[in-house]
């Protein structure tokens, strides 16, 4: 089978390229070694910010990032939602001056802010910022507030992905790249090996993409291209989930490092992130420690103690690709992205895409498909920026659907906000099947109907990929009451043996439990407890 | 009859055990007891061979037995509730009932039993969700409504109606068959086959049916219970002592970042420990990492053995008594706490 571009990597780079290819008119493939937004792209903070932290030495990169934060959020309005901030500023001497400073530069952020549609920021007096949040403690000399926009990473490139093929793109999700070949005629030759069944087989494109993040120096010696050239320097970055929103804005703190962290809600829970380190490990199995997140909590407690008392009910883990260099501080590494050409490897038509950041893929995805548009697409520009993503073609009420399909207002909400105006596809069979109700994850809360949507219309094909895109299983039960009846809609969608349902259950179970034990407290030991009984009680406790 | 005063903390399997015991061993005995615990959580499914004589209840059937599960499994078990099928009572085909209710997928049972059991599984509809406000309902509080005998009675005749036409040779239901005593043994006379539960390993019934049967085997034995919280066991008015305080599900909590990380709930003269010795308090001034202590990196995690330490007698201190899922390194299963609470018991009462 023969293509214009193939491109590795379903991350949000991956997935942006082939939307904007496929949106040229291209015949895209993309090859997803574990699932669309398995790595860094899914396990970020979650925001489109306005890059606020280049405003003193790049204030052209902050405007482009915020009028970016504005472009998605008219592609896909369901899939953000505001998140303010405030940033308390401790008292003394040099907090009075710091105030004076940190107000002025917002000021100036304030120009970027109708951009992205946000509101300028306010200066608050100590009373006014313990009044809006009140579970900050120490004596302040004010704050400010400033806003920003949250967004579900991994849904973005879900959505991305699933544009690309509703514009005819060949979506080959965990199916990883074994080699990359020159062919006679000046193509490439990709073998790619599906994970799940282990079908191998060749397919043919004129140009490649390597958008493959933290992985990129691997995929790229598939190829026989010097892995230097595309060398990324990973960075480990965790976040601790808490089982509700616990404050009412973001709040910004400083680590005991001095690197700043924050606690934010965030969808329908509140997250604690971020850290940054060195990453040597395997980029397929990344786990957080609990020296990870004492560090975090311990630096947001001393603006906002009740952060020791929280539930914490998981955590996350990603890596970032971030640009190699040696001998900096992870925090001092910039984040900027590159194109690597490697027609001066002797690879012409072969492209990686290195660095980068969420906010910025859409940019990032443009500048590639530019590129690659010169030669195969003259004529065609870029749309990513107007065409609506999948379900937001139009706007859609939440309550209006739970009205119509019978859904409780919280159940219509969330699913609005997942899938925009195709809630109305995951809900086409309610009516037909009474039982299309169920609500198989109390906690988020997810219907069977959503489950059977995102296998048979979202790529999904294990119960770990179920949760990333509907976040069934993530929440304060841990799985224990959705997993295995997640694994047998799975199986039977897919007509795979109920076994294979019940093993994917299984090991989504133990890998949420590893990544839930290193945040571990009370309430949580007794919720422990109480899904091993239940494990134990199936008899699939192993 | 002695004049003995035993105080049992705790109303879970072990403590109910304990209660019985002490009884029998002449004793007056008063129960007390607070919040929902393991037991009154558990499946119904029991657990591990006790080499020690259990207490009669009015609900479990002991003895070796295979039970299909709502994960698509099927178990062995130690016993159950009997209300439970036991598969090893059960000739093929067996009807899986397929009902109206969103948290009961008959198809899937069906196909994921008939994967690992060759008598055959086979769904069909079977009528027992009667009035539409039921579909919303929690899986206990139909099982409630089965403790009607007409309503009984017409589940029967539903299920004759949907093993019409077919040679069945038992029925596998929703966790609906009864609260106030497990109904499976009446519903299969008035079917003509066996019937039964499958077991639902949360939110399904076995555990309020565990509390009726307790309460009524209590007051069966004049038992007397309290409702409520002991501050300090220190200040009870009591011969002897029975601690059935249970595992994380009860009385021990979990508090990360201190000297002690495993604390009892009240005051107690006991000694926590794990793998036979006093719990040693970890050498971080940021308390036990606890990675070291769930699963799946523990094969035997700490938050389920950690425990009040006691001699062969079950005597954790002058007087005191423990057992069930407070010990330490014992098996957390109902069998072991019938079996240690029926130990400790009779020991408190002498």
């Amino acid at each position: 089978m023969s293509f214009d571009v193939a491109v590795i990597g379903g991350g949000v780079n991956g997935t942006g390229v082939a939307r904007d290819l496929a949106l040229r008119g291209l015949r895209v493939v993309l090859f997803e070694r574990n699932d669309f937004a398995f790595g860094a792209s899914g396990n970020s903070s979650g925001m489109i910010h306005g890059g606020v932290r280049y405003l003193e030495h790049n204030p052209s990169v902050t405007e482009t990032s915020c009028r970016d934060s504005g472009y998605i959020q008219q592609i896909a309005p369901f899939l953000l939602f505001r998140i303010p901030f405030v940033m308390p500023i401790a008292e003394g001497k040099a907090g009075r001056i710091l105030i004076e400073l940190i107000d002025a530069y917002f000021r100036a952020y304030d120009n970027y802010q109708p951009l992205k549609h946000s509101e300028p920021h306010t200066r608050l007096d100590p009373s006014d910022l313990s009044k809006l949040e009140p579970g900050l403690v120490g004596k302040n000399a004010g704050g400010v507030t400033f806003d920003e926009w949250g967004v579900d990473g991994a849904r973005l490139c879900i959505l991305n992905a699933l544009d690309a093929e509703e514009h005819g793109a060949e979506l080959h999700n965990h199916t990883t790249v074994e080699g990359l070949a020159k062919t006679a005629d000046g193509a490439w030759e990709i073998v790619a090996r599906d994970l799940i069944d282990q079908r191998r087989y060749r397919i043919e494109a004129r140009v490649v993409v390597n958008a493959t993040g933290a992985w990129s120096p691997i995929t790229a010696s598939l190829g026989k291209l010097p892995p230097a050239r595309v060398r990324v320097r990973p960075g480990k970055g965790i976040h601790v989930v808490y089982d509700r929103r616990l404050s009412n804005y973001g709040v910004l703190s400083k680590a005991i490092d001095g690197r700043q962290i924050f606690v934010m809600p965030w969808q329908n829970v509140s997250i604690v992130g971020t850290t940054d380190d060195d990453y040597f490990g395997d980029l397929d199995d990344v786990v957080s420690t609990s020296e990870e997140v004492r560090y975090l909590v311990q630096g947001v407690a001393r603006v906002f103690p009740a952060i020791r008392s929280a539930r914490a009910i998981g955590t996350y883990a990603g890596v970032r690709p971030t640009l190699y260099e040696y001998g900096k501080l992870e925090d001092s590494l910039s984040r900027e992205h590159a194109i690597v050409d490697h027609a001066e490897d002797d690879a012409p038509n072969v492209y990686s895409m290195i660095g980068g950041k969420l906010a910025s893929f859409r940019l990032f995805a443009q500048e590639m498909s530019d590129r690659i548009a010169r030669d195969l697409a003259p004529n065609r520009p870029c749309t990513t920026h107007e065409k609506p993503l999948p379900g937001g073609e139009r706007p859609i009420d939440a309550l209006t659907v739970a009205e119509r399909h019978g859904l409780t207002p919280v159940a219509a909400r969330r699913l609005v906000f997942r899938h925009g105006t195709r809630a109305l596809d995951v809900l086409r069979d309610v009516p037909k099947d009474p039982n299309a109700h169920e609500i198989v994850c109390p906690c988020e809360p997810v219907l069977a109907a959503e489950v059977r949507h995102v296998v048979r219309a979202e790529h999904a094909r294990t119960v770990d990929d179920v949760a990333r895109r509907t976040r069934l299983g993530l929440g304060a039960c841990g799985g224990m009451r959705c997993a295995m009846r997640c694994g047998q809609i799975v199986a039977r969608e897919l007509d795979l043996p109920p076994s294979v349902g019940r093993a994917q259950a299984h090991a989504f179970l133990v890998r949420q439990a590893k990544m839930r034990a290193a945040a571990l407290g009370p309430d949580q030991a007794r919720q422990e407890a109480l899904s091993l009984a239940a494990l134990g009680a199936t008899g699939e406790r192993t | 009859m002695t004049d003995r005063n035993v105080v049992v903390v705790g109303g879970g399997a072990a403590g109910t055990a304990a209660a019985l015991a002490a009884r029998e061993g002449g004793a007056h005995v008063t129960m007390v007891r607070g919040r929902t615990g393991a037991t009154s959580l558990g499946s119904g499914a029991l657990d591990g061979m006790p080499d020690a004589e259990l207490p009669t209840l009015d609900l479990f059937e002991f003895g070796a037995c295979h039970i299909a599960t709502s994960a698509g499994t099927i178990r062995a078990a130690a016993g159950r509730d009997r209300a439970l099928a036991d598969l090893d009572a059960m000739r093929g085909p067996v009807l899986v009932a397929r009902v109206s209710h969103p948290a009961w997928d008959g198809d899937a049972l069906a196909a994921a039993f008939a994967e690992l059991d060759s008598r055959g599984f086979v769904a069909r509809d079977v009528g027992l969700v009667l009035h539409p406000e039921e579909r919303a309902m929690q899986h206990a509080e139909i099982a409630a409504r089965h403790d009607d005998a007409a309503r009984l009675a017409r589940a029967a005749e539903r299920i004759r109606d949907a093993l019409s036409g077919g040679n069945f040779g038992a029925v596998l239901l929703p966790p609906w068959l009864g609260i106030d005593r497990p109904r499976a043994r009446e519903l299969s006379d008035l079917v003509g086959l066996p019937c039964g539960e499958v077991l639902v390993p949360v939110d399904g019934p076995a555990g309020l049916r565990f509390e009726r049967a307790r309460d009524r085997s209590l007051q069966n034995a004049n038992v007397e219970t309290i409702s409520g919280w002991i501050s300090n066991v220190s200040s009870l008015d009591a011969d002897a002592i029975v601690l059935a305080t249970g595992g994380l599900l009860g009385g021990l909590s979990y508090t990360p970042a201190t000297r002690a990380p495993f604390a009892l709930g009240y005051e107690a003269p006991v000694t926590l420990g794990r793998d036979g010795r006093p719990f040693v308090a970890p050498g971080s001034i940021f308390g036990v990492a606890p990675e070291s202590l769930l699963w799946p990196y523990a094969p035997a995690p700490a938050i389920e053995s950690v425990g009040i330490l006691v001699d062969t007698t079950f005597r954790a201190a002058p007087n005191i008594w423990a057992c069930g899922d407070a010990l330490e390194g014992r098996p957390r299963t109902v069998l072991a706490a019938l079996a240690t609470g029926r130990a400790a018991g009779r020991a408190a009462s002498r």
